[in-house]
């Protein structure tokens, strides 16, 4: 069933999100084309100026609107008027939860990947990289894996995976956890986000959480294991209070 | 005939109201039961502790003998008493989410109900009529061969002639073995399906007898007999 749900988190999420998506490439395809044209003539450049920031306008758009897709389906779909038909399907909460927290990090990788792909039309496109060669990516990327051992790349790995997964468990505790209460759910909202937000500070978990534990490492002197730990088990707080908020107070709108 | 719905002084409390105070009701399979009551009496607590929409705060509520869970979610068939559909999703696209998840979707059955209803499989619900969202959500309710359909205010808030659509759909739907659970509080238009009636009033049963009981000992009909009841 988990695969069941996990199509149909897609199919829901990616009806607005393939769209971002497609329009940014798109525009990265008009961008590069232009920027060939830069130094033509005034008018010329002030239209490839815009069409560069309509660019970036839809990179921010993909970074920030793919995030915002994720949480208004969560709401919508398991708190909202979608919950009565969500709920009570025969799959277990924990499927439930998985299901969209699973498709949350396929679609974070995906728009890393479009955005530099995208990053990559341009500058392909523009002519900026007629200099390099097909295999200088790959050289590229020989060296950086080759800096340090496999040990540090896992740790970035899920450095990476434990960082956008508890940014995504924050806010789907918070919108469940508020959700349980009648009355006055702005304020249990607010009170939820610091109180997640001091949790975390406490367990040295914020540096996670701004994605800056998936680079830093303690140089010379190993990988920070127990940092990692640390935010597992902040990915595992906010998943229990979530998957008990879900099953024991599901209070539906 | 067995045992299909069971609950034993159940009771939901919410912070400030009891919403039921000790329920003692058993329902037997092959029937069609109206649970009626005014408004505030705890048809739809009742109806959502036993889709596991609510948790109990005292006794228990059983479905063919098991505690509500994903497993007897998949022999129950629930209409909640608002649309619960995606409205982004079309009808085609509704019918293949129902196929996924229950194994008992009669797909040919709700592809000839809505095409009797003139609908377009590839219309989206976004853009349907209120009433056509209720007979969609309806229609794929009862195109499931479950053993207990849990139906909310399936007719409040609809026109005379919806009303006997969705009626019509019930009867010609569900099946011989299976127990239909309606409620609302329009007695006059449900009774003529009616097996048995089961009155609440703030959250107790104050009682549950078969139509026809109703009708030759006290020589009333459901409806009269309601309004009598709950006269103010």
């Amino acid at each position: 069933m988990l695969g069941k749900l996990m199509k149909h988190e897609f199919r829901a999420t990616g009806r607005v999100a393939l769209p971002l998506c497609g329009v940014m490439l798109a525009l990265s395809v008009v961008a590069g084309m232009a920027l060939r044209f830069w130094n033509a003539s005034e008018a010329v450049s002030r239209a490839v100026g815009w069409i560069g920031t309509l660019y970036g306008g839809s990179v921010f758009a993909v970074a920030v609107g793919v995030f915002a897709v994720l949480m208004q389906h969560y709401k919508r779909n398991l708190l909202g008027d979608e919950g009565y038909l969500m709920r009570t399907l025969p799959v277990s909460v924990h499927e439930l939860l998985l299901s969209k927290l699973f498709a949350a990090l396929c679609w974070y990788v995906a728009a890393a990947v479009l955005i530099a792909l995208s990053a990559f039309l341009v500058g392909a496109l523009s002519g900026e990289l007629r200099d390099v060669r097909p295999g200088d990516l790959w050289d590229a990327l020989r060296r950086l894996f080759s800096y340090r051992d496999a040990s540090y790349w896992v740790f970035v790995l899920l450095g990476v995976v434990g960082a956008l997964s508890v940014t995504t468990l924050l806010f789907y505790a918070d919108f469940t956890l508020s959700q349980t209460f009648r009355k006055h759910r702005f304020l249990y909202h607010v009170m939820a986000v610091v109180i997640f937000i001091a949790l975390l500070r406490l367990t040295g978990s914020l540096n996670a959480l701004a994605g800056r534990a998936a680079v830093h490492t303690d140089i010379g002197g190993g990988v920070p294991w127990l940092g990692l730990a640390e935010l597992y088990v902040s990915n595992a707080v906010l998943y229990v209070l979530t998957w008990a908020a879900l099953k024991f107070r599901p209070n539906i709108e | 005939m067995s045992t299909i719905l069971e609950c034993r002084a159940l009771k939901k409390r919410y912070i400030t109201k009891e919403a039921l105070g000790g329920v003692d009701l058993t329902l037997e399979t092959g029937r069609i039961v109206g649970l009626l009551g005014p408004n505030g009496s705890g048809k739809t607590t009742l109806i959502k502790l036993a889709c596991g929409l609510l948790t109990p705060t005292g006794g228990e509520i059983l479905i063919d003998g098991r505690k509500p869970s994903p497993e007897t979610n998949a022999v129950v068939s629930y209409l909640p008493e608002r649309i619960a559909l995606p409205l982004w999703m079309t009808a085609e696209q509704a019918m293949d989410f129902y196929g996924d998840f229950y194994a008992d979707f009669r797909r040919d059955a709700a592809e000839d109900m809505i095409d009797r209803l003139k609908l377009e499989q590839t219309q989206t619900i976004r853009t349907m009529s209120k009433g056509m969202r209720e007979k969609l959500q309806l229609i794929l309710t009862m195109a499931r061969a479950a053993k207990l359909y849990l139906l909310d205010e399936p007719i409040g808030g609809v026109d005379p002639a919806t009303r006997d659509y969705i009626l019509k759909t019930i009867l010609t739907n569900y099946s011989e073995d299976a127990t239909v659970l309606i409620s609302t509080h329009l007695i006059a238009d449900v009774e003529a399906v009616l097996d048995e009636a089961v009155f609440l009033r703030e959250g107790s049963v104050m009682l549950h007898e078969s139509v026809d009981a109703i009708r030759e000992t006290r020589g009333k009909s459901v409806d009269e007999l309601f309004r009598e009841v709950f006269a103010y």
